[in-house]
């Protein structure tokens, strides 16, 4: 029961990741090799620049001695990124999973249901950690050479490590659900710790060179103060890099026994958890005037609300607003060593680094990628209203526009500042960015309607993990690299603002395209799910 | 007051709706019933411009839902089977949305939005959100919904699911008030018994054909709809 469990767990997810339409089709074979190389892509982009991060600190940590450290770092890593990716996922899944009626209603028993859930989140640990620990374990190769024992030892402590970090994440997940199903604001709190999580990395990754070579200065202080703070973590780095079998056995112990206390824990109070009732918050009722509005301002509040009362939809599809702030910040608070690092192969264009920076930024915007794949649950409703397609679709590029165009101006100004632009540069900084994320916008609309997905259960997973966000981001990004591109081959042609002026009026073509190809095709497809 | 002219659906290979014609008058209330899957949903759907079809003509008013979908649809309102509202709007919310798409000026929809909800007795919920609702509940809020802005035609999908003993009976009530303000409902349902007592008219479907449609007195004659349903099912499977 157990294995079925789980493997319908896993397929949900994979279902959820890649189905495409609402007509159920099956994926055909080419479409399963089209997504192996889609996977092996992302995967191997994203382990040759942990290669690259791992070699700048841990080449020069272990030829100096201090392996340990090196395998402290990794394993704070693996463990800091294993818990934010998971918590989430613990809390739906283990505490919030919309089956839980239907399978206890079934001769399985909880703890079942709860094994194959928790199987599920270490299933996804393993797989986040795949990035870290592969180019981890090359470059310890590398330096080190092969140490057979060592590495066995490392790969075994990593195997056990999600244990532990599963056992966090679901007491956190835990936490998450009853503050949801209590509190009023649970949802703005949720917000807070996301951005400030994010806000921590991104500081964290514009100070990297400074962190790195503390790292590499204070190296055996780090160990010795883990040993104080968080000794299994110590047992991890010394059992890593000396290849002690004790430590790795005390390691592994560790880890089940809070894996074990924390299941059983969970386990005891499962039934209680799952029938407690969300959302049993009850609003105090206000009286209020009622608000009347028009049809297009009805739609827009509608779309706005359900984007800002979804957090998942909020935090991945709107995070470039945030992103472009703290990057406009930067510019008038980080040096003048951090501006000359930013896009070193721009030079001293500063108009173009503004806007790249800001576009770069906006391009992570994706609020129209998902916008149909969600409403899919509500077209009934809206499909039955006397508004026409075109306005519902507009609605959602309203919202896009909203969510980017206020902070693209803010931004830009704060980067004019930063950057003492001229008021042409600023005018120019200001239009890419605007004119992209509206190309975006519109683009987004129509890989949503080309590849919706309207089998989902978890709108977190669509808006993250469909094929159209995917499809859209990377739109995003090359249509952003594109100018720098013709800047790198042309630059000895022609001045950065007149590639950047060029861009802007391309991209306003293609925009005007597409919202015409949206009128036409768009509405058609729409007007057929 | 709606008028479906040869109406066919298919979805790939199936053909979910075959060829069906009906028409339903002013002031009457018409039951639709089918086993599952016969093709009531899809029908009611096509009606509303939710599906659209492969060939046909469905008129609602004298006007086309193909031609003039916005026009047709300021003048119906369709009430699914189960309902899927926006759970992150609040019921009070999501009632000013609709009175906003329909345009309904402030006084009137807060003069019908008041007579629905304390009619169904979910005006101390109104404020609460849709997520907290039981499925009666979002049954009752979609019913008001569907009500405030006075639409001609009614599209009901099995309305009486979910409906404690009180509402079921109110429902009953305000459907007949509504036909005999010159309205319509168009409904399809499981529950026979009611079928027979408030239809005046019914329609048999069967793998998206229909078997028979005409006066509910008529069509069941000295039996009960229940007979007659039963036997043409096994009738059609001969």
């Amino acid at each position: 029961m157990f294995w079925v469990l789980y493997k319908s767990r896993m397929q949900s997810l994979f279902t959820a990741m890649f189905s495409v339409s609402r007509s159920k089709k099956k994926l055909s074979p080419a479409a399963y090799v089209g997504i192996a190389a889609l996977v092996i892509y992302v995967f191997g982009s994203l382990m040759f620049s942990n290669i690259a991060m791992f070699s700048a600190v841990g080449e020069q940590l272990i030829m100096a001695g201090m392996a340990s450290t090196y395998f402290a770092l990794i394993g704070l890593l693996l463990l800091g990124l294993g818990f934010f990716g998971s918590i989430f996922v613990a809390q739906v899944q283990l505490f919030q999973a919309r089956d839980n009626d239907l399978l206890l209603s079934m001769p399985i028993k909880p703890k079942t249901i709860l094994a194959s859930r928790i199987a599920m989140i270490i299933t996804l640990v393993y797989i986040y950690q795949l990035i870290f620990v592969v180019p981890a374990l090359f470059v310890y190769f590398k330096v080190a050479g092969m140490e057979i024992v060592n590495s066995l030892i490392f790969l075994i402590l990593c195997f056990i490590l999600p244990l532990f970090t599963v056992s966090i994440s679901s007491l956190g997940g835990w936490a998450a659900a009853a503050a949801s199903a209590r509190m009023k604001n649970s949802r703005v709190i949720s917000v807070l710790m996301v951005l400030l999580f994010i806000g921590g990395c991104i500081f964290i990754s514009t100070r990297m060179n400074y962190y790195m070579q503390l790292i590499i200065q204070k190296g055996e202080t780090i160990v010795q103060g883990l040993k104080k703070v968080f000794f299994p973590m110590y047992l991890f780095a010394e059992a890593s890099a000396s290849g002690n079998i004790l430590y790795a056995l005390i390691f592994i112990a560790f880890c089940v026994l809070v894996f074990l206390i924390v299941s059983s824990l969970i386990a005891r109070r499962f039934l209680k958890i799952t029938t407690l009732e969300q959302n049993a918050y009850k609003k105090k009722y206000k009286a209020k005037e009622i608000k009347a509005r028009g049809k297009s301002s009805a739609l827009f509040k509608k779309d706005l609300d359900y984007f800002t009362n979804t957090i998942g939809y909020l935090l991945n599809a709107g995070l470039g607003s945030v992103l472009m702030l703290l990057f406009a910040g930067v510019t008038v608070f980080g040096g003048d060593s951090f501006k000359n690092e930013m896009f070193a192969a721009l030079g001293d264009n500063f108009s173009m680094i503004a806007a790249m920076g800001i576009g770069f930024c906006a391009a992570m915007n994706i609020v129209t990628a998902p916008s149909v794949s969600l409403e899919s649950k509500f077209l009934d409703i809206i499909k039955s209203l006397p508004v026409s397609s075109m306005d519902v679709l507009l609605s959602k590029l309203k919202l896009h526009l909203v969510v980017s165009q206020p902070f693209i101006f803010v931004s830009a100004l704060v980067c004019s500042f930063g950057f003492k632009l001229s008021f042409t540069e600023f005018l120019l900084s200001l239009a890419f960015p605007a004119i992209i994320n509206f190309m975006l916008g519109i683009s987004g609309l129509l890989i949503n309607l080309r590849f919706p997905k309207f089998d989902w259960i978890n709108e977190t997973l669509v808006v993250k993990q469909s094929l159209s966000t995917f499809l859209a981001f990377f739109t995003g990004i090359g249509a952003c690299l594109l100018p720098v591109l013709a800047f790198m081959l042309l630059s000895d042609y022609a001045e950065a603002n007149l590639i950047l002026l060029i861009s802007c009026a391309l991209y306003a073509i293609v925009g005007i395209v597409l919202y015409r190809v949206l009128k036409t095709w768009g509405v058609k497809v729409y007007e057929s799910y | 007051m709606l008028k479906i002219q040869n109406l066919t659906k298919t979805y790939g290979s199936k053909v979910a709706v075959d060829n069906l014609s009906l028409e339903i008058n002013a002031g009457e209330i018409y039951g639709f019933i089918g086993h599952n899957g016969a093709g009531k949903t899809t029908t009611i759907k096509a009606c509303c411009g939710i599906l659209a079809f492969d060939s046909g003509e469905i008129y609602i008013d004298g006007l086309s839902i193909k031609e003039n979908p916005v026009e047709v649809k300021k003048r119906i309102a369709y009430i699914p089977d189960n309902p899927v509202l926006y759970e992150f709007m609040s019921g009070i919310k999501y009632l000013n949305f609709i009175a906003d798409i329909f345009e309904l000026p402030k006084d009137v929809r807060n003069r019908e939005i008041e007579k629905y909800a304390e009619l169904l007795e979910l005006k101390d919920e109104l404020h609460n959100p849709i997520s907290s609702y039981s499925h009666g509940m979002k049954q009752k809020l979609a019913l008001i919904s569907a009500l405030i802005h006075d639409p001609k035609l009614l599209f009901l999908d099995e309305p009486f699911v979910g409906l404690d003993p009180k509402a079921s009976h109110l429902l009953k009530v305000l459907m007949r008030e509504k036909c005999d303000e010159g309205k319509a409902i168009f409904f399809s349902t499981h529950v026979l018994e009611v079928a027979e007592k408030l239809c005046d008219k019914v329609a048999i479907i069967k793998e998206g054909k229909l078997v028979v449609a005409g006066e509910t007195a008529e069509v069941i004659g000295q039996s009960t709809l229940e007979s007659v349903f039963l036997e043409l099912s096994e009738a059609n499977k001969e």
